[in-house]
């Protein structure tokens, strides 16, 4: 039988595209995401400094090294006010079960919060237009104020010590050194001092949106 | 339905032989209406050594779109079972895939070449390997399989039965079109099923001296199964 080998064009971080540079420190717009695959858990921080939000399907091999990874991240970020929501978008845009959704970021090695944006007019919102993004599994980090604060235009990022690794390596340190900027000094949440973030909440009708600061902060666990 | 142009490139002077076929799919035979899954055609040469499939679809898109191949070396001898393949898309149809290559495009693109091995797939460290090119204007994607050709015919095997599909990015997902005679498949949310494949017999089978000297064109052929 013939040999094979499995032969990955891997690829670094691309620079960042033009539609997204010009976004940085900008405000973005409040996403209103289809459903909610995977709720905040209801012990976690209300009141979060930063979310990050990062595009992913399942069967996308970046996301599959890059998911873990940031999973990881979370477990430390999500106490120290950083709240990390993975972003399932179908490929093609279309409808999609949340639970088919919820058990493929579990098999990925996700088990924090996950939303739907079936038709990636989030991704679209809050990245720019898409042709400009070599990759649709950007991760953004927003502050409290809805200002992009770091951007990975895609599609992979996660820690190694191995040369051929550089890329995604480097992008993984750069995202993990972006979201300690918002860590409490002593790794715990101040979150009940801090204004509140941008909270997802979810319409019936409408499906997650963020909730505005004036509004009541009802995690959104609460809410499905 | 679907012409096959068969063209055979042969030089005395020259050590190997390139042969070139050309299957063409019409456009619009999919359900769905997603144009970078429609197969317009699939041309495979080899030049003795490597082997060069291209797939042309109606058009490309850079952000989403999974392109399959399935091989079969030995016919039904050994292989996968049916609807079984690395990627869990719902095609039936191709029980004996020896050798399954998923190509995607965004996010860079990029190749996954797995074997069917002991029961299961698994990525090989053989030494056959692939690479992709992508050409946007001519909305073509293009695969060398490097050093398939010695090291099939090393293996034992002359050619290898092909069948080329495109579907979507969940797993589940079936194939929205076939290369060759399937008709139009159901489209998201059902199944898809490949009666038809095809077979490329390498150039260099016979001796490439020998098939210049008798003109042998047309060593390509295709295959209904079941």
């Amino acid at each position: 039988m013939i040999g094979t080998l499995l032969a990955l064009s891997m690829v670094t971080g691309p620079t960042l595209p033009e539609s997204l540079r010009a976004a940085m420190h900008t405000v973005r717009p409040a996403p209103a995401f289809d459903a909610w695959a995977v709720p905040v858990a209801k012990d976690a921080p209300a009141h979060p400094r930063a979310t990050v939000y990062r595009w992913w399907t399942d069967s996308c091999p970046w996301c599959t090294q890059s998911l873990p990874a940031l999973e990881q991240v979370r477990k430390n970020a999500e106490p120290a006010g950083v709240r990390m929501i993975a972003v399932y978008h179908p490929k093609p845009p279309r409808m999609v079960d949340p639970a088919q959704v919820a058990a493929w970021a579990k098999a990925k090695g996700w088990h924090g919060p996950v939303v739907i944006d079936q038709d990636w007019s989030e991704l679209e919102k809050l990245a720019g237009p898409l042709k400009g993004l070599s990759a649709t599994s950007v991760t953004l980090v927003l502050d409290v104020q809805r200002r992009l604060q770091h951007a990975h235009a895609g599609p992979v990022l996660f820690p190694s010590e191995k040369p051929q690794d550089a890329g995604p390596n480097a992008d993984f340190l750069a995202m993990q050194q972006a979201l300690e900027r918002f860590f409490t000094p002593d790794g715990q949440s101040r979150l009940d001092n801090s204004p509140a973030g941008p909270i997802l909440e979810v319409d019936h009708n409408s499906g997650p949106r963020e909730a505005s600061r004036e509004e009541p902060c009802i995690p959104p666990s609460q809410q499905l | 339905m679907h012409t096959t142009i068969t063209a055979a490139l042969t030089a005395l002077a020259m050590t190997t032989v390139v042969m070139g076929h050309l299957v063409v799919d019409p456009i619009g035979d999919i359900a769905t209406g997603n144009r970078n899954l429609d197969i317009g055609s699939v041309s495979i040469t080899d030049d003795g050594v490597d082997v060069f499939v291209s797939l042309t679809v109606d058009l490309l898109d850079g952000d989403w779109g999974k392109y399959m191949l399935f091989l079969d070396f030995d016919g039904d001898l050994s292989g996968s079972g049916d609807n079984d393949n690395p990627w869990a898309r719902n095609v039936s149809g191709l029980s004996g895939t020896d050798t399954f290559v998923g190509t995607w495009l965004d996010g860079g693109g990029g190749v996954d070449m797995q074997e069917y091995v002991n029961g299961g797939w698994q990525s090989s460290s053989g030494s056959v390997w692939a690479s992709l090119s992508i050409n946007w204007a001519a909305n073509s994607i293009n695969w060398t399989f490097h050093g398939a050709v010695t090291g099939s015919i090393a293996d034992g095997y002359n050619g290898f039965e092909i069948e080329v599909a495109t579907t979507g990015g969940g797993s589940g997902d079936p194939a929205i079109d076939l290369l060759g005679d399937e008709g139009t498949q159901p489209g998201w949310g059902s199944g898809s099923h490949s009666s038809e494949q095809y077979y490329y017999q390498f150039s260099t089978v016979p001796a490439p001296g020998a098939l210049a000297l008798l003109g042998l064109v047309g060593l390509y052929g295709r295959r209904r199964r079941h």
